[in-house]
Formats: structure tokens, sequence, C-alpha cells
């Protein structure tokens, strides 16, 4: 049984099929998620991840075996995108780094709402305050 | 709750209607209030072609800030991949806490 699961490595159509399901696949459910649904991640994504990767180097793999010219073709596109997706995965960390720290005063400020007028932020003249940054529109 | 990015004031209108938000959004173009909070990431990747600033500019780092009445700093929540928003149900259990 494990000989036969290990002897479908060696079929290149198995193994494009796999590469293909694990790139495509989980893309369009990542993408889904955060471009239909809308919902972000509240960890980091890394069944998604672990996905594109091994979809990836199944599809270079196939390219090993030599799939021949459809084959060859299909697994070097996924070859592309799989790679495309893990260099997109990998700028998704940020620095560490706050310049205020918890106790101390929060520096006061000013900027422009939607609506053309101003917020003015000083301490102890405001609402206790939960202030989001965010990296901007998508 | 301000919410507050380095969107021109007509992106942060526009991301408004399109996601029905009600809470008030600040445009930080310059990165004035950004930066006095520390919270710059200098070379980030945008990914909008669209924004005439270019795919990779400085942008805020994710991050939560809260303060009390007095104006103190009370919880700061960072995250170190800018996919992986802050939870909800985190947020509102810090605020509950810092402000009891």
């Amino acid at each position: 049984m494990a000989d036969q699961i290990l002897s479908l490595l060696w079929n290149p159509y198995v193994t494009l099929a796999l590469a293909m399901l694990l790139v495509i696949g989980r893309m369009a459910l990542y993408f889904r998620r955060i471009l239909v649904l809308k919902k972000g991640f509240t960890r980091r994504p890394i069944l998604s991840e672990l996905s594109v990767l091994t979809g990836f180097l199944l599809a270079v793999w196939t390219l090993i075996l030599g799939p021949g010219w459809v084959g060859g073709t299909l697994a070097a596109i996924t070859v592309l995108l799989g790679g495309f997706v893990l260099y997109l995965f990998s700028q998704g960390g940020v620095p560490k780094g706050v310049g205020v720290k918890v106790g101390a005063p929060a520096p006061a400020f000013a900027a422009a709402d939607w609506d053309g007028g101003t917020f003015a932020y000083e301490p102890g003249q405001n609402d206790p305050l939960l202030l989001k940054f965010y990296r901007g529109h998508w | 709750m301000v919410a507050i990015s380095p969107n021109t004031v007509e992106q942060a209108d526009a991301m408004r209607s399109k996601h029905g938000l009600s809470m008030l959004q600040l445009a930080d173009p310059d990165l004035e209030v950004i930066k006095a909070y520390g919270v710059e990431h200098p070379n980030a990747m945008a990914g909008d072609p669209r924004d005439s600033r270019g795919m990779r500019r400085a942008l805020a780092i994710p991050t939560t800030i809260l303060t009390d009445a007095s104006g103190t700093i009370r919880w700061i929540d960072q995250s170190s991949d800018y996919r992986v928003r802050s939870d909800g149900q985190r947020v509102l259990k810090a605020v509950k806490k810092a402000l009891k």
C-alpha cells in the first residue's frame, strides 16, 4: 500500500494534478476569504503557506520527471504562480516597533477626517480612545 | 474608536463607503501621526498599482493603541504580519480590562 502511494510520486500526471490543486485551489480559497468574504486573518495563514509551498515543490518535481509538452507547460505555470505567491507571502512580515509605551502619555495629534473636518487629540482632554493604525485601502 | 492610515482623505472616504464603515477615519498621508506614535513601516509593499505613490512606500505597521481618559496609553497590540489583524474578541477583552 505504502509502496503504491510512493510510486504515484513518480507519475508526473499525479504530481502535476496534486501541485495544481495545492497551489491554485489553495489560492482560490485564500483570496476568496480576503476579497469575497472580506474576513482577513487573525492568525498567520500557515496552512495556506504550507499548501502553496508543497504544491510549488511538487510542480518543480513534475518538471524534473518530464511530463511532456502540455504537462510541462502546466507545471511551469504552477511553478511561476506558486513562486510568485510564496514571494508575496514572504513580504507579509512587518518590523516590530512602537515608539510609545504602555503607561506613557499618548502623543497629541490632529488629522483630517474623511469629511474635511479635523480630529484633534489632546491627552486628558478626550474620552478613552481606541486608535487603530492600519495600512490603507484594499 | 478612531482608525488612521496613510490614505488620503479621498481614499478614506472611498473605503468608508465601500465597506460601510461608521467609525471615524483619519487621513495621515504625510505619516505625521504614524511617525509620532513610531509605527512607521518604511519600505512596505503597498500592493495597490493604482496609487501614484508607488508599490513600495512607507505605511503604518498595523497597530491598535488604547488610551484611558487621562491620556495614558493602557494597551498596545501589534501584528508581526500585516495580513494578521487584531482579533475583535482580544481587543474587547483588553478594553474591558484596561478601563475597568
